[in-house]
């Protein structure tokens, strides 16, 4: 299993498309970071939770949408041909969907670390701050579930038409490009942007750092979502082996 | 050559018969054509709703529209699988440039196409305001150029990576950079949404047309650079980028040309005559004083404008009686050159610095001889928008239609001489235009026989403002004491002539008349108040002189009462500043306080009478809450010590817009606050007019401070600190 895991692995990262989404998303995340974090999200620091977590939850709309793009290959005309092939491995259907997923999920963990390092080292180039750790938990919040959600759904939709995962590209692009101060803001760009203006601002005029309950709610709801969806997936593909 | 034709003609024939190049016309019309519905300018101008909005919408979206088309037909014999039988028939080379080819052309049929589809609805809604040649040349210097970039630069992607969605991706950047530095600072960058403040109706300026023509040849440069250095990554023998590469033949030669391209169109941006190197923001210098003891006097200046480069030329001749002490320094528009500088008849040694401020460059010159003898300088040039207006606002510009030029822009600003005597200026313009010299009207000039006016005028040896324009100006007469005469562009004469805006001048006259006193300053009981081009965004005002805002007599404007702090206020604002600044109450400028603060509060009050207090309510006193919430929210005004780690850019922005807060907001709360502690509306009234009648106590040396008002309203600095 671990030798199928790393040959889709090496098969994402020697993709140009990788590369490339890598390295622009890599350039935008320094142009959002010096041009709308820079400025504090919500009249808060730049290095405050919200601001953080607002360029975190710019950005993982472009780590999802490179994730997609990977996972779109994997439903294209060519590769269907070669399913007749690796269907015959010895591995079920079910394990392989969760190989392919770890892979992919491999790949955007990998943008996430160079997300999240690129903010690392603006904040310490900025305003020398180097307190991100405190954050792990709220960034784990916001990975996760994102990932389990729209890598789920774009495995669906891909067993059904490679265009559609297409369309969940767009579709990540808008949400992720224009948030909203809603709980259930998927990436929660929008929510990190509105969230502190309806707090008591401190003694140093700051909100303090905090999640609603219903933004964990939502956190959690996309979650099981996610793992509902790869769960299907399996199940969907085992009834295709069985039926073949 | 003769294939290269032949392959257009068959590609060209392709294009013609294939169903998404139709599709692709229909979009990029329909693109053009939502342009009318979502008006994307603020400004309301008829020329910017229905000239501006609509070919810039098309553009961008028809960019985006080409780039498919472009990658789509790049990617069709490697989809149909043909690709090995086309190369092997005719070199992959010759079949990409006859495709680019015809892609162009198709372009620029479907450019003329929609002119020509939108021409009668913009032609009927712009009524006597439509000019054909202005419509045309914004889908010639904007559209098709902006399309051919496209396309370029989609099949540059394409042949490098082979990829279709790689090719998408990139193209995607490259359009985000393009649209996303729309309403920033960069014109340079915009290459798909090309910057256009504003246009104007009354004052028609071909300076956005000028820089959007300037910046798409750039990029045409070195989207054609970029074009011929990816000729040779046409994939050969079916192997890669690198291999296909160092096979190709001919690569040598294509690489210098491309260098040149891509350089020339680098070149072109970096030194771009438009815009200055200056800060980002205004550096306050203080008032103009003259820090040596050189004396002379001007003796004459001859301007030729040239509204076809928006240039001009020009001779400034000086009587030097006296020499300043050591090196002496005048200030020019960056973009002028100095031709000759000579005294005596002999030649002067000078020095420019290339160290831009406020809109000016610093030219430094030593004279030596024996005083007595006339200093000439020449010089022309295109007069550059300083950096940090660039975002928002057109000043110097010479057209066909509408000239305006500051100090700077028309002479050299002496810093180490005094000037004495009025001195003679002969400045020659388009023989229909109306010439302002110093907001004063010009009355001698001499007919040049070749379309061209000379008018000479006098000047005191430095110019503020010349402004030329298809002016009326009609007198208004307020009370037997005071006229104003009102100047505003032939092209709203209907509008003047059917709406109340001469009531509401007198009103405003009558009301500060009334209030806080009359006006006896002003030369031979006169006041012009002057119509400027929209694209000044905004208005101001010098003794006996308000410019306003061209939208005022916008059809928008005058008919919607619901408008709030709109251009009708600012009009009032501009004329309220006869009463608080320049020789009305000269007041400090401090950080907080100036002027600003009591026009903005009389403004107010003006309007809170003529539309109520529920308005004035809405518009100013929470507006300026919330303007002034925001700014003490703001992070960096809570730690400044975090503002000196900022860049230079981010620094200005944020000292720009408290700038602003403080002088039209904040200022005019603690003003509110006061008339509330003194007592009312009439208290605070006695206590303006008082001021007002004091005004000869102060002059630049003791000019009316924030002390000096507290004092007034027997109050103290800490009754009015807002919470």
């Amino acid at each position: 299993m671990s030798r199928i895991y790393y040959y889709e692995l090496r098969r994402f990262i020697r993709n140009r498309m990788f590369l490339g989404m890598f390295i622009i998303s890599g350039l935008f995340a320094w142009f959002v970071l010096c041009t709308d974090i820079l400025m504090g999200v919500a009249y808060t620091a730049p290095f405050s939770g919200y601001s953080y977590c607002t360029y975190l939850g710019k950005m993982l709309s472009f780590a999802v949408m490179a994730s997609l793009l990977l996972l779109a290959g994997c439903y294209g005309k060519k590769q269907k041909k070669v399913e007749i092939l690796t269907d015959a491995a010895p591995l079920s259907p079910f394990v392989r969907i969760l190989v392919r997923t770890a892979a992919v999920g491999t790949c955007f963990l990998l943008f996430c670390a160079m997300i999240v390092g690129e903010a690392s080292v603006f904040y310490r180039f900025f305003f020398h701050f180097s307190g991100l750790g405190r954050y792990l938990l709220v960034s784990l919040a916001l990975i996760l579930p994102c990932f389990l959600f729209f890598i789920g759904a774009g495995q669906l939709l891909g067993r059904v038409h490679q265009s559609l995962v297409y369309l969940l590209i767009l579709a990540v692009f808008a949400v992720g490009m224009r948030g909203s101060a809603h709980a259930f803001d998927p990436f929660g760009t929008g929510y990190f942007s509105a969230y502190p203006l309806t707090l008591p601002a401190g003694a140093d005029g700051e909100p303090a750092f905090g999640l609603s309950a219903a933004f964990v709610l939502a956190r959690a709801v996309y979650l099981g979502i996610g793992v509902l969806c790869i769960y299907l997936n399996g199940r969907f593909s085992g009834h295709k082996a069985k039926r073949a | 050559m003769k294939k290269i034709a032949s392959l257009y003609r068959v590609e060209l024939r392709r294009l013609f018969l294939s169903k998404m190049t139709w599709v692709s016309a229909i979009l990029c019309l329909l693109a053009t054509l939502l342009g009318y519905v979502f008006n994307i300018y603020s400004v309301y101008c008829v020329s910017s709703q229905y000239i501006a909005a609509p070919v810039m919408t098309g553009t961008a979206l028809g960019a985006v529209v080409w780039m498919v088309l472009t990658i789509s037909a790049a990617d069709r014999p490697h989809r149909s699988g043909t690709d090995v039988l086309t190369d092997a028939v005719m070199p992959p080379v010759f079949l990409c440039v006859a495709r680019i080819f015809a892609l162009m052309t198709v372009s620029a049929c479907v450019t003329v196409v929609t002119a020509l589809v939108c021409l009668p609805y913009t032609a009927a809604r712009m009524s006597y305001l439509f000019m054909a040649d202005f419509y045309f040349l914004n889908y010639a210097v904007f559209m098709l150029p902006t399309w051919w970039i496209s396309i370029l630069f989609a099949d540059i992607f394409y042949r490098v990576t082979c990829r279709v969605e790689l090719s998408v991706m990139l193209c995607a950047v490259s359009a985000a950079v393009g649209i996303y530095s729309f309403g920033t600072v960069n014109y340079f960058l915009c290459w798909m949404i090309p910057l256009i403040i504003s246009y104007s109706d009354g004052f028609v300026s071909l300076w956005p047309l000028r820089i959007g023509l300037y910046t798409r040849l750039s990029w045409l440069f070195i989207a054609t650079g970029c074009f011929l250095v990816s000729l040779p990554a046409v994939r050969k023998y079916q192997r890669g980028l690198i291999f296909s590469f160092h096979k190709a033949r001919g690569k040598v030669r294509v690489l210098f040309p491309s260098a040149i391209a891509v350089l020339l169109g680098v070149l072109l941006l970096y030194y771009q005559p438009f815009i200055d190197h200056g800060p980002e923001e205004f550096i306050d210098e203080g008032p103009y004083v003259v820090e040596s003891s050189g004396e002379m006097s001007a003796a004459r200046c001859t301007v030729e404008t040239n509204p076809v480069l928006g240039s001009i030329r020009a001779r400034a001749e000086y009587d030097v009686m006296k020499f300043a002490d050591g090196e002496a320094v005048f200030r020019l528009s960056p973009g002028y050159r100095i031709e000759s500088m000579t005294y005596g008849g002999e030649d002067v040694p000078y020095r420019t610095v290339d160290d831009d401020i406020n809109g000016g460059r610093y030219t430094h010159f030593t004279l030596s001889g024996e005083p007595g003898q006339m200093l000439v300088i020449e010089y022309g040039g295109i007069p550059t928008l300083a950096k940090y207006v660039a975002d928002f606002r057109v000043d110097g510009t010479v057209d066909r239609d509408y000239i305006s030029l500051s100090g700077m822009e028309l002479l050299p600003l002496m810093e180490d001489y005094v000037i004495w005597r009025d001195a003679a200026i002969d400045i020659t313009i388009p023989d229909d235009l109306t010439p302002l010299l110093d907001y004063a009207l010009m009355t001698e000039y001499t007919d040049n026989g070749d379309g061209t006016r000379t008018w000479s005028g006098k000047y005191d040896g430095y110019v503020r403002n010349f402004s030329a324009g298809r002016y009326v100006i009609d007198e208004i007469p307020v009370n037997d004491k005071l006229t104003l005469d009102f100047a505003y562009g032939k092209a709203y004469e209907d509008i003047v002539a059917r709406s109340d805006v001469k009531d509401a001048v007198r009103d405003v006259f009558s009301y500060c008349g009334e209030h806080y006193g009359e006006l006896k300053w002003t030369q031979d009981g006169r006041i012009m108040l002057q119509q400027a081009s929209v694209m000044l965004m905004g208005g101001y005002a010098f003794p006996g002189v308000s410019m306003w805002f061209e939208t005022v007599l916008s059809p928008d404007t005058l008919s919607d009462p619901d408008r709030g702090s709109n251009a009708t206020e600012v009009f009032i604002h501009e004329m309220v500043h006869q009463w608080w600044g320049g020789l009305g109450l000269l007041c400090e400028d401090e950080e907080l306080w100036s002027e600003e603060g009591l026009t903005v509060y009389s403004t107010y009050r003006i309007v809170k009478e003529r539309y109520g207090e529920a308005y004035a309510q809405k518009y100013y006193i929470d507006a300026w809450e919330d303007a002034v919430e925001r700014q003490n929210r703001n992070f960096y005004n809570r730690f400044p010590e975090y503002l000196e780690l900022l860049p230079e850019s981010m620094r200005a922005t944020i000292n720009t817009s408290n700038q602003g807060i403080n002088r039209y907001q904040r200022m005019p709360l603690m003003i509110l606050k006061a008339e509330k502690l003194v007592g009312g509306e009439e208290k605070m009234d006695e206590i303006l007019s008082r001021m007002f009648r004091d005004k000869d106590n102060y002059d630049y040396g003791n000019a009316f401070s924030y002390q000096d008002f507290l004092d007034y309203c027997g109050l103290s600095q800490e009754d009015l600190e807002l919470e």
